[in-house]
């Protein structure tokens, strides 16, 4: 019976079918013939499987009961001698079934076309509620929710259009949902919670209320039947709601992530980071992540700074992190003291939104700036700077405006070697925006000194760990020439080093004392086509070595990383090599002198962090926010956070 | 001689209006019901929740001395249905729809639907799309009939009939069915066409039964001419 039922439903979709299979076809030839050109291959593939094979499957949802309802033969499956829920059972399976083989069929193509698989499986997508997916994975979701939400649907109404709009509302209505839930959870700390598994849930929380209203209502009547399904369908997708987010918080297998890494540093010899546990600090002598201070402490981005033999952090605490706490403690965790509370009303920093704090190279000084708060984001707001001992004491503050604070948009690199002053980064916000600029502000009299004009990309990396040097690529308008500089930062000379056709400097890592620089660059905007590395010893004066890198990266998309690692007497470089995905070890002069092949569950197209730690290296990797060792002594892989 | 299908208290509404209201009904074994009725008196409602097309809001409903829920299903193995509306599949062929119906009913007869389709003249490659309304009234006959029911329900089946089917229809093949035993329930609201078969007449009026009982005594009793004039008497 169910057979005959499948086989009915299957008959009357081959026209569905042979038309999905047309489109996609048709994107896929497409894709074949344009890939060529950066940036159409991935439109056409995203456009597939993220557009159009979810609107496949959302057809042949709403062909579920509509067309018996338009056709008025639901009343001859009703009175034949078949339980309601056979019918319905019969008619999602068909339909699911088909929905799944097309979308399986096109996920397959992608085995054929190796350009195909480094697209979907390497272009991360981080929608705010998954800590990413491939695009495959993501299209499937879709295409799932969009079956259920349209299928259950389907027998409310024979109007194929209006199913089709509302099963697009919903969607969209549930992702508005999801992004509000998100955002304002997120404050909830330590309790991260991201709704992964949420598109399995919410479409059997679908399937569920359509298949009970099936059974109970009286399809004659479709308003009564859309009032039982609206009941159902609520109260299933609540209780979605509250089962993904419970599962998540337990910190369920196959529906993380459940934690977040931030402000990953290396410093003296450690690797230092916040997550929602707190700060931790991974030792490599000891091998093992030790947590610092109260677990409870909520560091956002920017908020960590090490110098010395100090941390300083901000706490995001109360509703919504809206209260800020500056504290600062021993890289060992202890001596924790909390130096001031926007909280307390005594303190020079009451009712104030701070904003970024650093700590000078030695330790012993503490930059911050604040925001009060009602200021909002008016154009001229004034933005405070202050500056105190690292103990709290003797603190020090100064209105930062116009020309020093263009429209709020102000950062605190670091202090100056002779923690007289400090490195400040002005970067233009909406609606105005001004030309980014590098200035040393001078504290004793309160003065700044543009350094650099016109610094459209920064990266904290470029300032050597001492504060002495600052490095930078620009293109020179006289020649069109790509030139790479470095500027003293206490006598504010800048020295040209190369100047060539194209080669920049990303990825910028200095050795712990300051000495010389690794970095690399490509080519290459939306894929990865030439890799070049490069050492410079600042000591010297000179390149130490520059190459063109041998092994391919492992994906187009994939941009590696070097590091420092053994004090500086060797770099880490990867990942590396299509075929063998690996961590390499090269000397100074570039030279491969070991490779380590990263284990099989190691997602190296989704690495996010790659850090030198004494004889260990630190990557982060994956949706999951993972941490993973590599100890170079024995080449072996351990997961640490 | 048993009941085969038991009605009691039998409410059901669509919205505010109120189309039947505790109605009770009993249907003898092995008679020909008439069930008569105005238009939209309720008389297709009363049989859709019969068939389990459309749930009841009160009331109980026993067939074969079982009490049926809106969800059991098995009891239509033994019913055999009608519409007043064929509601078939377009794209089907008549053979594809006969076979689809054979996995569903456990006593399908292959052999009475060939039969069936020959004497309606059916052709088993026709598209059901393209049949008229008369041919998909006799291919709904054809399925009735192929699944041997113990009970044959018949909403308003022959208007859409020619004069010869209908008298086929009527005069022959309703009259073998009755003498084979099996229980016959007819709406319709041309009343003239029940004279000479119907055994038991129910005539539904402002949602209830107005009446229902043997037609001969009924007619004596009532001193009618004939059914038409029976059901003016009991409506008027």
């Amino acid at each position: 019976m169910m057979f005959r039922l499948v086989i009915k439903e299957w008959k009357e979709s081959r026209f569905t079918a042979l038309a999905a299979l047309v489109v996609g076809l048709g994107l896929v030839l497409a894709w074949k013939v344009f890939s060529a050109r950066p940036g159409i291959g991935d439109i056409l593939a995203g456009t597939l499987f993220l557009v159009a094979l979810p609107l496949m499957a959302m057809l042949f949802g709403a062909r579920g009961f509509s067309s018996e309802l338009q056709a008025g033969t639901w009343g001859f499956l009703s009175s034949r001698p078949i339980p309601r829920g056979r019918i319905w059972t019969a008619k999602y399976l068909s339909s699911l079934i088909l929905v799944l083989a097309i979308y399986g069929l096109f996920a397959s193509l992608t085995l054929l076309f190796p350009q195909a698989r480094n697209i979907l499986a390497t272009v991360p997508f981080d929608y705010g509620v998954y800590g990413g997916k491939s695009i495959l994975a993501l299209g499937a979701l879709f295409s799932v929710l969009l079956f259920h939400v349209a299928f259950a649907l389907s027998f409310l109404t024979p109007k194929l259009m209006s199913i089709i709009f509302v099963s697009l509302m919903i969607p969209v209505g549930l992702a508005l949902l999801l992004f509000g839930y998100y955002q304002s959870l997120q404050f909830l700390y330590p309790y991260l919670v991201g709704l992964n598994g949420i598109f399995i849930f919410v479409s059997a929380s679908f399937a569920a209320a359509s298949l009970l209203t099936y059974l109970k209502a009286d399809l004659s009547q479709p308003k009564k039947a859309r009032a039982l399904f609206s009941k159902y369908a609520a109260g299933f997708v609540a209780g979605s709601l509250v089962l993904s987010a419970g599962l998540t918080w337990i910190g369920g297998s196959f529906i993380g992530p459940s934690k977040f890494v931030w402000n990953l540093t290396e410093h003296a010899s450690k690797v230092f980071f916040t997550s929602n546990r707190g700060v931790m600090a991974y030792d490599p002598a000891a091998d093992e992540v030790q947590a610092l201070g109260k677990r409870s402490w909520r560091v956002m981005p920017f908020s960590l700074s090490l110098g010395g033999d100090k941390v300083v952090l901000l706490n995001y605490s109360g509703w919504r992190g809206m209260t800020q706490e500056l504290w600062v403690m021993d890289t060992d965790g202890t001596r924790m003291k909390l130096l001031s509370s926007a909280r307390e009303k005594n303190s020079p920093f009451f009712d104030h939104f701070f904003s970024g704090c650093r700590v000078s190279a030695d330790g012993r000084k503490i930059a911050l700036l604040t925001l009060p708060k009602g200021s909002g984001f008016a154009r001229n707001y004034p933005c405070v700077l202050w500056w105190m001992n690292a103990d709290g004491t003797g603190a020090k503050s100064l209105a930062l405006r116009e020309p020093l604070n263009p429209k709020g948009a102000i950062q605190i690199v670091g202090w100056t070697k002779s923690n007289q002053g400090l490195i400040l980064y002005q970067f233009g916000n909406a609606p105005v925006r001004s030309i980014p600029k590098l200035v040393v502000f001078d504290l004793a009299s309160g003065t700044g000194r543009l350094i650099v004009d016109d610094l459209p990309v920064f990266s904290l990396s470029a300032v050597s760990p001492l504060r002495d040097f600052f490095v930078r690529d620009f293109r020179d308008d006289r020649d069109q020439k790509k030139v790479i500089s470095i500027l003293d930062l206490d006598t504010f000379v800048e020295t040209e080093i190369r100047r060539t056709e194209g080669l920049g400097v990303r990825r910028i890592r200095w050795t712990p004392d300051g000495e010389a620089f690794a970095f690399l660059d490509w080519r290459g905007e939306s894929r990865l086509e030439k890799l070049f590395a490069g050492v410079y010893s600042v000591r010297k004066g000179e390149f130490l070595s520059l190459r063109e890198m041998d092994e391919a990266p492992i994906s187009p998309q994939v941009f590696p990383d070097i590091a420092w690692i053994e004090g500086g007497a060797a770099l880490a470089f990867g990942p590396a090599g299509r075929a063998e995905p690996s961590i390499e070890v090269l000397s100074p002069e570039l030279k491969v002198t070991r490779r380590f092949p990263v284990p099989r569950s190691f997602h190296a197209d989704r690495m996010y962090a790659f850090l030198g730690a004494g004889s260990k290296i630190v990557v982060g990797v994956g949706p999951d926010k993972d941490l993973w060792r590599l100890d170079l002594a024995t080449g072996g892989w351990r997961k640490i956070f | 001689m048993g009941e085969i299908l038991r009605i009691e208290r039998l409410d059901k509404s669509f919205g505010r209006s109120m189309v039947l209201r505790n109605l009770d009904l009993t249907l003898e074994q092995g008679k020909v019901h008439g069930l008569l009725g105005r238009n939209g008196a309720g008389k297709t409602t009363l049989i859709r929740i019969i068939m389990g097309i459309i749930p009841r809001d009160e009331g109980s409903l026993w067939f074969n001395g079982h009490a049926i829920t809106y969800r059991d299903t098995a009891y239509k193995n033994d019913i055999g249905y009608v519409p007043e509306d064929p509601f078939f599949y377009d794209e089907m062929t008549i053979g594809d729809l006969l076979k689809l119906n054979s996995s569903f009913y456990s006593r399908w007869d292959a052999r009475k639907a060939e039969e069936c389709l020959d004497r309606f003249a059916l052709g088993r490659k026709s598209r059901i799309g393209n049949c008229s309304r008369g041919m998909k009234l006799k291919l709904g006959l054809a399925v009735a009939l192929a699944s041997n029911p113990e009970l044959l329900i018949l909403d308003d089946p022959t208007s859409g009939l020619d004069i010869p089917t209908r008298r086929d229809f009527l005069r022959d093949l309703i009259g073998r069915l009755a003498e084979e035993g099996t229980t016959i329930l007819f709406s319709t609201h041309l009343v003239h066409e029940l004279e000479r078969i119907v055994e038991s007449v129910h005539i539904l009026h402002g949602g209830r039964l107005a009446f229902s009982g043997d037609y001969g005594e009924a007619k004596r009793a009532r001193g009618a001419a004939d059914l038409e004039d029976l059901f003016l008497r009991v409506v008027a």
